[in-house]
């Protein structure tokens, strides 16, 4: 999608998103390398998460003043389509409409590219962080600044 | 990109302090801070933490997180929160369950992850974010299966340790 045929407040239903992953235990998992449980869970308050168009920022624009942080990544296409698959299963008892919007805002830097994702239950986390989002080359997080896993002690 | 090394110790708390606020937070709190071995002075013996317990380990790293917005602003967690998750950590000793792992969450929480391999080699998850006393995320089900067998918020941490242990068992049983 390029920038301009989108407005504010449009739907987002193609091309690459950024989510930035915290250097913390659970937030990123160290040991399978991947983005973890935490990543995807709304802030305080919030029913969604911010994510940001990479046809519009940069995976370093993405974590500008977030020191350590990583950068994961997924498609709209395939966030939509399991999105689908999910409310159409039997078995999942979930039937709520989770859209993508354009939502430029004025953080610095990255704010232009902004997107929300509403509403992000833990189903939807869970297929993020289990099978849609892989880490952006060259973007991993740093040694964790919090938190303690059992494995490692 | 800056990298920042793995947190240092944490200030401590005075005892009277700490007594204070588990005043504030109600009987079960006063009670859990009586128990804390913390309280005791003994995890900050320098150079004793090679010879830390996994239980001590794991409470030293939520009392770290108490620390957080001080370096991190945004990783914030909320003082209940850890207060609530140390004694956690205490009842899941006094069962002798196994210790998760356990991180910041990005709503102010303690979050918390076991996994239990099933006879079969499926992993049955239990997973808990700890917001304050009263308000306590839990979740469990299979690794490999899209949602969860059960999601509720639970107000009471000896609730959420009996199902967790009972988790562990289901784990064991599973086909």
């Amino acid at each position: 999608m390029a920038a301009t045929e989108s407005q504010p407040g449009d739907r987002v239903l193609r091309g690459l998103l950024y989510r930035w992953v915290p250097n913390t235990v659970l937030s990123y998992d160290y040991k399978g390398k991947k983005a973890g449980k935490l990543a995807f869970r709304p802030d305080e308050g919030e029913t969604g998460i911010s994510i940001f168009r990479a046809d519009l920022v940069t995976p370093a624009n993405v974590i500008h003043d977030l020191d350590g942080y990583g950068v994961c990544q997924f498609t709209a296409e395939e966030f939509l389509e399991e999105v689908e698959r999910l409310r159409a299963s039997d078995e999942n008892n979930f039937d709520e409409e989770v859209t993508i919007i354009f939502e430029p805002n004025d953080w610095p830097v990255k704010g232009h590219a902004h997107c929300y994702i509403d509403p992000v239950p833990g189903l939807i986390q869970k297929a993020l962080y289990r099978r849609l989002a892989k880490m952006t080359d060259g973007y991993h997080p740093g040694p964790a600044v919090a938190g303690r896993s059992a494995e490692r002690g | 990109m800056a990298r920042r090394p793995v947190a240092a110790d944490p200030p401590s708390f005075s005892r009277i302090g700490r007594f204070l606020s588990a005043l504030r937070q109600g009987a079960a709190a006063f009670r859990a801070e009586l128990n804390n071995p913390l309280a005791l002075g003994v995890n900050h013996i320098v150079g004793n933490r090679s010879h830390e317990d996994p239980y001590t380990a794991t409470i030293r790293a939520i009392e770290d997180m108490g620390s957080l917005e001080r370096r991190t602003p945004r990783l914030r967690v909320d003082k209940n929160a850890v207060a609530a998750a140390r004694h956690f950590v205490g009842l899941l000793r006094s069962k002798n369950m196994p210790v998760p792992d356990v991180g910041p969450s990005p709503d102010h929480g303690v979050a918390m992850s076991w996994s239990f391999e099933t006879p079969k080699g499926s992993q049955f998850e239990v997973d808990v974010v700890i917001r304050d006393w009263k308000r306590i995320e839990y979740r469990e089900g299979f690794a490999e299966r899209d949602g969860f067998e059960k999601e509720l918020t639970l107000g009471d941490t000896d609730e959420v340790r009996e199902r967790v242990l009972r988790a562990m068992q289901t784990a064991q049983r599973v086909a």
